[in-house]
């Protein structure tokens, strides 16, 4: 891990997508067939579609869920009760996850502006129910409490073509200590899938926001574990 | 051809997102919280909807699927939907430029070795083809004229290389009017912008033989990345291989462990992907050059060979 530019004493949003990042960039310029030939054709099919989409999404909009997570409680609440702004991020930085640590420069971000947040995201944010937001508001304390999971053991369950995967989760001193696979009705051995808990606690620790070449298995695994850590929130 | 809804938080914080299952997989579409939401909900419901859609037409498990029913007129030109054929006509044309080493044709191959399940149903999709044709991709017609697709010879066409990746950058388009974003869908991931710390996102990528491991991680912005491996969904009989099979000889190829691609879309990402896992770790790495994209080829022995672009994107 290179240091990367992350504002969390400034105070500033992130950065633009300018100069800075653009070495990340894969050569795009380089018109070359394939390439160029799959960026048409997605715009063909998406330009053709545009209009049809909307209706659609209206209906699956209704039926899935969208799961708030804790940095919009922190962020509701700043925005809801200026005053206790400060004392709110200063309890929430101290998290004990590391997939949180990088979000606490935005927490810092947003509480230094605390109106600005609030008229950008509290109408966008709460679109649905405005009940979520007088929660967050009445649980602000605990909502900084936990940002780290609550102790306990959890289970959960994911579901892939093989067969459910069921996992128990043991949280102990607010963190994911163990998440071993207790069901599994897959067509593979348990032997197998076994080898998967030491790897949702290494990531625990690898500074990573995404994983590429997941299997359908290891996609189950993870729902179950996330499913299981949902309770803990 | 429903979308079960099965919401569940995303392990990443600062993120608005949705997790749906849609083909054979967990796809997440989410966006960073701290932009302007406005319509973030409605816009990553559509994205999450294209994955049904391209599913529906290219589904090579479902009879019903506009893929399966073009076996129905075998030798005419079929008109199609524009998922369809925008699907097939890429997929055509890597197969092309890869010498065959990428082809679209092997549904029927697949079967045969056992990947005839549909994920949903459990119910398996036996294809009834005489046992001694081989097809290739040359079997396969377009007409860009007039959006046809015309099959030479019985065949059951495997888009999967190509769909999940066209889902993914549809998927993309809904979700680029917001700053910064991600879409995963069982390991190919399209972000835009950059993570809830402002940095550029960090891609682990999944070690082929180490679960408690990642093989490197890389910097990313407004980029795809696909990841395949010789781990992923190996056949129930595990001496038939796994799913990647060589086109010409109808047999699991043993030189590459994984490949990793890098494209600006993760239609090209995937799809030239698997050729390069065919065409081995050599060939593989230059054709991948060739292309214009970074890409990562493992055997193995966890030797690397990478292309010249991939180093810089390492963390």
């Amino acid at each position: 891990m290179s240091s990367p530019p992350t504002p969390s004493t400034s105070g500033r949003p992130a950065p633009g997508k300018g100069g800075a990042t653009s070495p990340h960039k894969p050569k795009q310029a380089f018109a070359n067939g394939l390439v160029a030939l799959s960026s048409a054709a997605v715009i063909a099919v998406y330009a053709a579609g545009y209009a049809r989409t909307s209706t659609a999404a209206e209906q699956v909009q209704a039926v899935a869920a969208v799961i708030p997570t804790s940095t919009t409680a922190a962020t509701a609440t700043a925005a809801a009760t200026a005053t206790s702004t400060p004392t709110a991020t200063a309890t929430i930085a101290p998290t004990s996850i590391p997939q949180s640590a990088p979000a606490t420069g935005r927490r810092g971000a947003a509480a230094a502006q605390p109106t600005a947040t609030a008229t950008a995201s509290a109408p966008a944010a709460s679109s649905g129910p405005a009940a979520a937001a007088t929660a967050t508001t009445r649980t602000a304390t605990t909502t900084a409490a936990t940002a780290a999971f609550k102790d306990g053991t959890y289970t959960g369950t994911g579901t892939s073509r093989h067969g459910n995967i069921g996992v128990t989760v043991i949280v102990q001193g607010g963190k994911l200590t163990s998440a071993e696979i207790t069901d599994c009705g897959t067509r593979y051995p348990c032997s197998r899938i076994a080898t998967l808990p030491a790897q949702a606690v290494a990531r625990q620790g690898a500074a990573v926001d995404l994983v590429s070449g997941a299997t359908d298995s290891t996609n189950a695994y993870r729902a179950a574990v996330n499913a299981a850590l949902a309770q803990a929130r | 051809m429903t979308t079960p809804a099965t919401a569940h938080p995303t392990p990443i914080a600062g993120l608005l997102s949705r997790t749906i299952v849609q083909m054979d997989t967990f796809i997440t579409v989410g966006i960073v919280r701290g932009g302007q939401l406005a319509g973030s909900e409605a816009a990553l419901a559509r994205a999450g909807d294209w994955f049904r859609r391209v599913e529906e037409a290219c589904s090579r498990f479902d009879p019903a699927s506009e893929v399966r029913r073009l076996l129905d007129r075998v030798g005419e030109p079929v008109p199609v939907g524009d998922i369809l054929y925008e699907a097939t006509a890429f997929a055509l044309a890597v197969a092309e430029a890869s010498g065959g080493a990428f082809d679209p044709t092997v549904g029927q191959r697949l079967e045969r070795h056992g990947f005839d399940r549909d994920y949903r149903t459990g119910a398996t999709s036996a294809t009834p083809l005489a046992d001694d044709i081989t097809p290739t991709y040359r079997d396969l017609h377009l007409d860009p004229a007039r959006r046809t697709v015309t099959l030479l010879r019985p065949l059951v066409l495997d888009l999967g290389a190509v769909a999940k990746g066209l889902a993914i950058d549809l998927a993309g388009r809904e979700l680029a009017p917001y700053r910064d974003w991600l879409i995963e869908a069982g390991g190919d991931i399209l972000v835009g912008g950059h993570n809830p710390a402002g940095a550029p996102w960090r891609v682990g990528i999944r070690h082929p033989r180490r679960d408690d491991a990642l093989l490197t991680t890389l910097h990313l912005t407004d980029a795809a990345v696909c990841t395949s491996g010789d781990y992923e969904r190996r056949a129930a009989d595990p001496a038939a291989g796994h799913h990647l099979l060589d086109p010409r000889s109808g047999d699991s190829p043993a030189a590459v462990a994984s490949v990793t691609v890098v494209a600006p879309t993760a239609m090209a990402a995937d799809a030239l992907g698997t050729a390069a896992f065919i065409l081995g770790p050599r060939r593989g790495s230059r054709f991948l050059a060739r292309q214009g994209v970074a890409g990562l080829l493992v055997v193995p022995d966890l030797t690397e060979y990478p292309t010249a672009d991939f180093e810089r994107l390492r963390a």
